[in-house]
């Protein structure tokens, strides 16, 4: 397992996109931060009840600026599980004698660990400057790190293993890609609409799917029901991991 | 004998097609197992079935004596190496970086061998060039050498010479003998060319349909095909008189050749020819293709 671990730290390490990636969260991190202080009320949605000042912004900006990480981190997992089957590399893996739970944990190990650190490459910048260049001490610091720690895990559910589940599935990016387009579509589409209309239905989405609740998070700040939430992602993380895992411990590889 | 592969009963479906229908085959140790069969027979199948990439339907294999049910098969596999169909390689990677790669999978604590894998496969001069830009020939080198990654015993070979040209053709081969003798390494190898197959193996095995129809050692196969002397003379009618005269069996092929099976004296022949008028151009050994025998082994059905 460990030799596995290395082998895939050594190639995320090598993957051009995994540094172009992180490299692009960090700029969008620092950008939206800058962005919303200099110009907090620009393009907010009138019936966001979200009123930002300068002395507010920590609280939003943080979760704001993680947006568009799901995807980032899903996309990367489904190039590193591509690159696995394309090159037949996985046949290696399995012909020199490691089994398909070391290949599957090792995965998901190194695909979290690349969604971890586009989290911290995004939200790096975003405190940097918010707390140091502009000199403001704004919300609760504690508050929003524990926000952004369930983010995390929720970041994690939908990202990683939810593509890593597709990638196992589908054995190609095309596929992958496509249906995490779909599902983050959906899960705009889901927050947009609760946020006009206040359906139940689309309320009980938010709390189901950890992507619906991050843009959740992303827009009303320190969220309500932090717990609840944590614990919805974890159990998804440990589902769907259980179904990839089965499935992957079967399926017939190309 | 010592057997480092031996499948019984192996059966593999997919949805409503039987690729595999109980194939037994067993792969002595330190031979060269040339796996015959046209596409669609189950070479590739039965090739990924002992490599682990699935899982099969019924029956079972033994690798190193070790059940393909048993955990401990994991452990087997890791005295084995295979390039499968293409060769499993990092294409943004340059060739020490591959093996580098293979090394850290396999867990090996050093880089120590990778310049002399690289020089046994000929890719000692590549540098920084990436294995994107390799020709077909050299990445498939480069998979064979990433297989040798760890010493193995057992090289498992699908198909290593589809795609090469003739110069890539004898390289390969050249490695593969290479191998064999001078590091003992047992070699499975499957190709449908069979011409091929035939410099190269020491045993046989023959699979149609999923099953095997034969195995059979180089010797074997050799006593099958029919060997005899093809000779090439000015005046057929006088052969074949002398011919007659000396009580040979013979063939006529055309006005020019003729297959004599047996070995008789060339000297006494060609100075009997000499006296019908009849001179001698050429003669050769000349044997029963492989071909033929599978053809006739397993028919000359549609290539499906």
């Amino acid at each position: 397992m460990t030799k596995l671990l290395n082998a895939e730290f050594h190639e995320l390490f090598k993957s051009k996109y995994f540094w172009i990636t992180s490299f692009v969260c960090a700029f969008f991190g620092a950008f939206i931060t800058a962005g919303m202080y200099l110009y907090p009320n620009f393009n907010m949605p009138e019936n966001s009840k979200v009123m930002l000042t300068k002395e507010t912004i920590l609280a939003y900006v943080p979760s704001f600026a993680a947006i568009a990480m799901p995807f980032a981190a899903a996309a990367t997992v489904a190039l590193i599980l591509e690159s696995h089957y394309s090159h037949g590399t996985v046949r290696n893996m399995l012909t020199c004698g490691h089994t398909r739970s070391e290949i599957y944990l090792s995965d998901l190990i190194t695909t979290s660990a690349a969604a971890l650190i586009y989290f911290v490459m995004n939200q790096l910048p975003v405190f940097l400057i918010a707390v140091f260049a502009f000199g403001f001490d704004g919300y609760s610091l504690k508050a929003v790190l524990a926000s952004l720690s369930v983010m995390l895990v929720m970041f994690i559910s939908t990202s990683t293993v939810v593509s890593l589940l597709l990638g196992n599935s589908f054995v190609g990016k095309k596929g992958t890609v496509l249906i995490l387009v779909v599902q983050y579509a959906f899960n705009v589409t889901i927050v947009m609409g609760l946020e006009k209309t206040n359906n139940k239905v689309l309320e009980l989405f938010t709390n189901v799917f950890p992507q619906s609740s991050i843009f959740d998070f992303s827009y009303i700040a320190v969220a309500d029901g932090l717990v609840k939430k944590l614990v919805t992602s974890l159990g998804l993380i440990v589902l769907l991991n259980m179904i990839g895992f089965l499935r992957f411990r079967k399926c017939d590889i190309k | 004998m010592e057997y480092v592969l031996k499948t019984k009963e192996l059966c593999k479906d997919y949805k409503n097609f039987k690729a595999l229908q109980g194939l037994t085959m067993n792969v002595p140790k330190g031979s060269i197992y040339g796996f015959v069969g046209k596409n669609g027979a189950g070479k590739t199948t039965l090739i990924r079935l002992v490599c682990g990439l699935q899982l099969p339907t019924s029956g079972e294999f033994e690798l190193y004596g070790v059940k393909n049910t048993d955990r401990a098969v994991s452990k087997s596999r890791r005295r084995m190496g295979a390039v499968i169909e293409t060769p499993s390689i990092y294409l943004d990677m340059t060739a020490e970086d591959n093996l580098k790669q293979q090394y850290r999978i396999l867990g090996l604590p050093s880089f120590d061998g990778i310049s002399e894998l690289l020089r046994l496969v000929g890719l000692e001069d590549t540098g920084k060039k990436k294995a994107k830009n390799f020709s077909l020939g050299m990445r498939q080198r480069l998979g064979i050498a990433v297989a040798l990654c760890g010493s193995p015993d057992l090289l498992v070979l699908d198909e290593p010479i589809n795609g090469l040209d003739p110069q890539g053709i004898v390289e390969i081969r050249e490695l593969i003998l290479k191998l064999n003798r001078e590091q003992k390494i047992t070699v499975l190898i499957s190709s449908h060319i069979l011409d091929e197959l035939s410099r190269l193996a020491t045993h046989y095995g023959f699979i149609d349909s999923g099953r095997i129809v034969r195995e059979m050692s180089t010797e074997e196969l050799e006593a099958a095909c029919r060997k005899c002397m093809r000779i090439t003379v000015t005046d057929t009618a006088a052969l074949a008189r002398v011919l007659d005269g000396m009580g040979l069996e013979y063939s006529m092929i055309d006005d020019t050749h003729a297959d004599i099976y047996a070995k008789p004296n060339i000297t006494q022949l060609t100075l009997a020819l000499a006296n019908e008028g009849c001179e001698v151009q050429s003669v050769e050994e000349h044997d029963e293709s492989l071909e033929s025998f599978y053809i006739s082994l397993v028919g000359g059905g549609a290539n499906d």
